[in-house]
C-alpha cells in the first residue's frame, strides 16, 4: 500500500507540474489587436438616436411615394387563392372594353332590327314563309358579322393582359424602407448632450488630473458646481465656462473658480471625438470633489 | 514558466483559508484515491491469476488433494486456493482425529468455506468505501470551497468598492479551482468504485461456485467412507 501511495503522489505532482507548464505557456495571449471594444448601448442612446443628426442633409422635398412593391410573396395562402381569381376576371372584364369603344362605336341598330323583324312577322305565322325568313336571316348574317368585326373585339386573352396581375394581398412598403437616409429629427428636439461612456470617463479623468482643490476642500467636502461649457470642434473651449448651479457654501466661489481654471488649463480635450461633436458641443459638467479626487 | 506558475501558486496561497483547506484536503483525497485504485488493480490481478492457476491444477486431476494442499498452503492466496486450503485443513483435521461420525463433517466444511469466502470478500472490498465516499462527496466539498471563496471575494469587492473584472476575477478563479479539484478527485473515484464493485461480485461468484462444487466432491467422499 505504501508503494501505491508513493506512486500516486508522484503522479499527482507530475501532472500538476505539467499543468502549470502548459498554463504558463498558453497564458500570455493578450494581443491588444484581438481585443474587441465593447460599447454599452443603453435605451437612452437608442431614444436619442431617434432625435436625428445634426449633419443630415436637409430634405424638405417630398419623400417618394411608398408604392406597393410586389416582392412579399411569402404570404401566399393556398386555400383562399383559388376562389377570388375568377371573380376578378368577371368583375373587371366588362368595364375595360368600354374605355376603348368611344371612338369605334358599335352600331346598336342592326341588332334591334334583326330582333324586331322576326317579332313583327311572328304573329302572322306562315309555315311557307319560314324558308323566306331563313333566307333573309342568311342575308342578314354576313352584315352582322361585318358589324361585329368593326366593333371592339371582345377577347378573353386581352382582358387577362389588362388585368392587374400583381398580388392583391401584397403589402405596402413603409416610407422608412424606401428612405434609408438619416433624418433631421424633430426640429425642436432638445439636444441632450450626453457623451459616450468612454469619452465621458476619459474627459472626467483628464479634468480630475488637472484640478487642484482649493484650500479647505477635500474628497469628503459635500459641495458641487454645475458648469455650462461650450466647445469648439477641436476640443477647446469656445468661451469661458459659465456657472449654472452650485451648492450654497462659503467654499463655493473658490471651488467654482478652481473648476473653471481646470477646464481652461486642460483644453483642448482631444479625447472628445469630432464625430460626436453635436453631443458635446454644449455640455453641463457636474463638478464635485468626491468624483474628482477618486 | 516560472512567473506564471508562481502566480498560480501565489493564487493558491492568497486564497481564503477555508478554500485552501478544501483544496489541500481534496488534493490529498485524490492521491489517496489513486493509491487505492493502484492497490486494488494489482490485488485483483493477483487474485485472478492465482485463482486461474489453482483451478487449472485442481481440475486437471494430475495431483491429489493432499499434493495440491501442500503446493498451495504456503501461497497465502486470496482466491479459490484459499478456499480449498481452508476446506482441506478441516477435512484433514477431522480424518486425523478419527472422528466417529462423519455426518457433521460436511456441515463443518461448508461453514469453514463460507467463513473463508466472507473473509476474502471483505479483503477485496476493503477501502472501496473510500472510493464511494469520495465519488459522491468530492464535488460537494469542492463546491463548498467555491462558495466560500466566492463569498470572500465578494466581501473583498465590497471592501475595495471597485467592481472591475480585474478585482472580481482572481477570487472567483481561485474559488472555482476548488470545484475543479473536487471533480478531479471524484470522477476517478466513481469510475474505480464501479469497476471494483463489479470485480468483487465476479470474484465472489467464482468463490461460491467453487465452494459448491468442492463441497459436493467432499460429500461424495464422505458418503463413500461412511
Amino acid at each position: 500500500m505504501r508503494s501505491d501511495w508513493i506512486i500516486s503522489g508522484c503522479g499527482h505532482v507530475a501532472i500538476f507540474v505539467a499543468g502549470f507548464v502548459t498554463l504558463a505557456s498558453s497564458k500570455p495571449n493578450m494581443d491588444m489587436s484581438n481585443l474587441v471594444p465593447v460599447i454599452i448601448v443603453t435605451d437612452n442612446d437608442v431614444s436619442r438616436a431617434a432625435l436625428g443628426q445634426m449633419n443630415a442633409p436637409n430634405q424638405n422635398k417630398p419623400k417618394p411615394l411608398a408604392d406597393k412593391i410586389d416582392v412579399q410573396k411569402q404570404v401566399e395562402q393556398v386555400a383562399p387563392k383559388a376562389a377570388p381569381k375568377p371573380e376578378i376576371k368577371t368583375d373587371t372584364g366588362p368595364p375595360k372594353p368600354q374605355e376603348k369603344p368611344p371612338e369605334q362605336k358599335p352600331d346598336p341598330k342592326p341588332e334591334p332590327k334583326a330582333a324586331e323583324k322576326p317579332d313583327k312577322k311572328e304573329p302572322q305565322f306562315k309555315p311557307d314563309k319560314i324558308a323566306d325568313l331563313l333566307k333573309k336571316d342568311e342575308k342578314q348574317k354576313p352584315r352582322e358579322e361585318k358589324q361585329t368585326q368593326q366593333s371592339p373585339k371582345y377577347d378573353a386573352s386581352e382582358i387577362a393582359q389588362l388585368l392587374d396581375h400583381r398580388d392583391p394581398r401584397r403589402e405596402l412598403t413603409s416610407g422608412s424602407a424606401l428612405n434609408q437616409e438619416a433624418s433631421l429629427g424633430a426640429p425642436n428636439a432638445a439636444p441632450d448632450a450626453q457623451l459616450s461612456q468612454d469619452e465621458f470617463s476619459a474627459f472626467k479623468q483628464r479634468l480630475s488630473a488637472c484640478w487642484s482643490p482649493p484650500p479647505g476642500v477635500d474628497s469628503n467636502t459635500n459641495i458641487y458646481v454645475q458648469l455650462r461649457v461650450l466647445f469648439r470642434p477641436d476640443g477647446s473651449l469656445a468661451q469661458p465656462p459659465v456657472v449654472v448651479a452650485g451648492s450654497a457654501s462659503p467654499l463655493g466661489p473658490a471651488f467654482a473658480e478652481s473648476a473653471k481654471r481646470a477646464l481652461l488649463q486642460c483644453q483642448p480635450f482631444t479625447m472628445l471625438k469630432p464625430e460626436h461633436y453635436p453631443q458635446w458641443r454644449d455640455v453641463t459638467v457636474n463638478f464635485s470633489p468626491r468624483e474628482m479626487l477618486n | 514558466m516560472s512567473s506564471s506558475s508562481l502566480e498560480l501558486v501565489s493564487l493558491f496561497w492568497h486564497a481564503h483559508w477555508i478554500v485552501k483547506l478544501v483544496m489541500a484536503g481534496l488534493l490529498v483525497t485524490s492521491v489517496w484515491v489513486w493509491a487505492i485504485a493502484l492497490n486494488k488493480t494489482r490485488l485483483f490481478a493477483r487474485i485472478r491469476k492465482a485463482g486461474d492457476r489453482f483451478e487449472q491444477a485442481f481440475w486437471s486431476g494430475e495431483q491429489s488433494f493432499e499434493e495440491l494442499y501442500k503446493t498451495f498452503a504456503r501461497a497465502d492466496g486470496h482466491s479459490t486456493d484459499a478456499l480449498f486450503v481452508a476446506a482441506w485443513e478441516e477435512w484433514k483435521r477431522s480424518i486425523e482425529a478419527h472422528v466417529r461420525s462423519l455426518a457433521g463433517l460436511q456441515t463443518r466444511i461448508e461453514k469453514k468455506m463460507n467463513v473463508t469466502i466472507a473473509r476474502e470478500i471483505e479483503h477485496m472490498e476493503r477501502r472501496l468505501l473510500v472510493l464511494a465516499t469520495v465519488g459522491s462527496a468530492g464535488p460537494f466539498v469542492g463546491l463548498f470551497g467555491t462558495v466560500a471563496g466566492i463569498m470572500s471575494s465578494f466581501q473583498s469587492i465590497a471592501a475595495s468598492q471597485n467592481t472591475s473584472l480585474a478585482v472580481v476575477a482572481p477570487g472567483i478563479a481561485e474559488a472555482l479551482f476548488a470545484t475543479a479539484i473536487g471533480l478531479v478527485a471524484a470522477i476517478p473515484a466513481t469510475i474505480f468504485y464501479n469497476k471494483f464493485t463489479v470485480e468483487v461480485n465476479r470474484q465472489a461468484q467464482r468463490l461460491e461456485g467453487f465452494a459448491d462444487e468442492f463441497s459436493a466432491i467432499l460429500s461424495r467422499q464422505i458418503d463413500e467412507r461412511g
